[in-house]
């Protein structure tokens, strides 16, 4: 199922890393997936009976995300 | 994920049904929606929301809320009261209110009610709230606050910290009051309000095992004997019921308009 946001909201969402980068709904495979991912550090965030979980902790780190090389601070904690 | 938070949602888990709408869990609302001073274009973020007390009681008079909490069990019962109330304008997610999930400056107005206490780095808790207030937005934060003397101070914490592990520390009002400034926002007020609390009904929400119940109503009698004062100002009532006092204070900030510190 496609996530199911206010596109307002949505807009606003960031990243909890801390670039705080956009967010958008489903993978870059999967458009419809139940996930938001981040248009920096690919980072996935799953969105769970609605509800967005939006905690590095529980992330799925991108295995090649958009900027998966050398600059990308996707293994920053 | 840092063990003091594990340590919150282990404590929230177990209270989330009884933060319904009655008794403690809706003290001191009425209050607080007054001295936010929200308006209908408001947008508003609820930070550590737990079961979004404070964002559904603005939600009538706001544009919308937004409420985040580390702990699902609390947004999920926020969820089911916010469906009964037939609140429309009201978004609940999961994340940590240290690292927002959200762009810089977003907010009209952003609230904090009773989580300072609890979390390990209140500091970087209000520095994100004021992040993700637009200039000129208000940030309110609502929260315990602990007595001058420093003794006594500690002394809460200690009693606190027993009745439930994952408090952290009590601020004093001015602790709070600096926070803001060096976060980038400047006060326009502070208010402080007296909040009784049953003493049964607080550690039974906790669950506190039977044995610690008997230290923490010692220690509340030793000073109503004349003993050390324990920083929670206990008394009885006339059904000779045990109560200990809770200071709130409600601070709002205003983000200046470059959120360089105030």
């Amino acid at each position: 199922m496609a996530v199911q946001l206010d596109p307002q909201l949505l807009d606003i969402l960031a990243c909890p890393s801390d670039d705080h980068a956009a967010l958008r709904p489903g993978t870059p495979d999967n458009p419809d997936a139940d996930v938001l991912t981040c248009t920096s550090c690919g980072r996935q965030y799953p969105v769970t009976d609605g509800i967005p979980v939006l905690l590095l902790d529980e992330a799925t780190e991108p295995t090649s995300g958009p900027t998966s090389g050398p600059d990308s601070h996707a293994a920053d904690e | 994920m840092a063990d003091h938070n594990e340590a919150i949602r282990a404590q929230f888990r177990i209270q989330a049904a009884t933060f319904d709408d009655t008794g403690f869990a809706v003290a001191g609302l009425d209050w607080i929606v007054t001295g936010l001073e929200p308006s209908p274009t408001d947008m508003v973020l609820d930070v550590a929301a737990g079961a979004a007390h404070v964002g559904r009681a603005l939600a009538p008079h706001v544009a919308h809320v937004s409420a985040l909490d580390l702990t699902p069990e609390m947004l999920h019962q926020g969820q089911r009261l916010a469906v009964g109330a037939g609140l429309r304008n009201i978004a609940f997610l999961t994340g940590d209110a240290v690292a927002l999930p959200w762009l810089d400056g977003q907010f009209d107005l952003t609230v904090c009610r009773l989580a300072l206490h609890q979390v390990a780095d209140p500091g970087a808790v209000v520095r994100e709230m004021v992040r993700v207030t637009r200039p000129g937005g208000r940030i309110g934060v609502i929260d315990l606050t602990a007595v001058d003397d420093p003794a006594a101070a500690a002394e809460a914490d200690r009693i606190e910290r027993l009745r439930d592990p994952s408090h952290a520390t009590t601020l004093t009002a001015q602790q709070i009051h600096d926070l803001l400034g060096r976060s980038g926002a400047e006060v326009t007020s502070v208010t402080a309000h007296d909040q009784p609390v049953e003493v049964e009904d607080w550690m039974e929400r906790t669950r506190t095992e039977p044995v610690v119940r008997d230290v923490i109503r010692a220690r509340f009698d030793e000073e109503l004997r004349g003993g050390r004062p324990s920083g929670l100002r206990p008394f009885r009532d006339d059904t000779d019921a045990l109560w200990l006092t809770h200071t709130w204070t409600m601070t709002v900030g205003r983000k200046t308009s470059d959120g360089s510190p105030a």
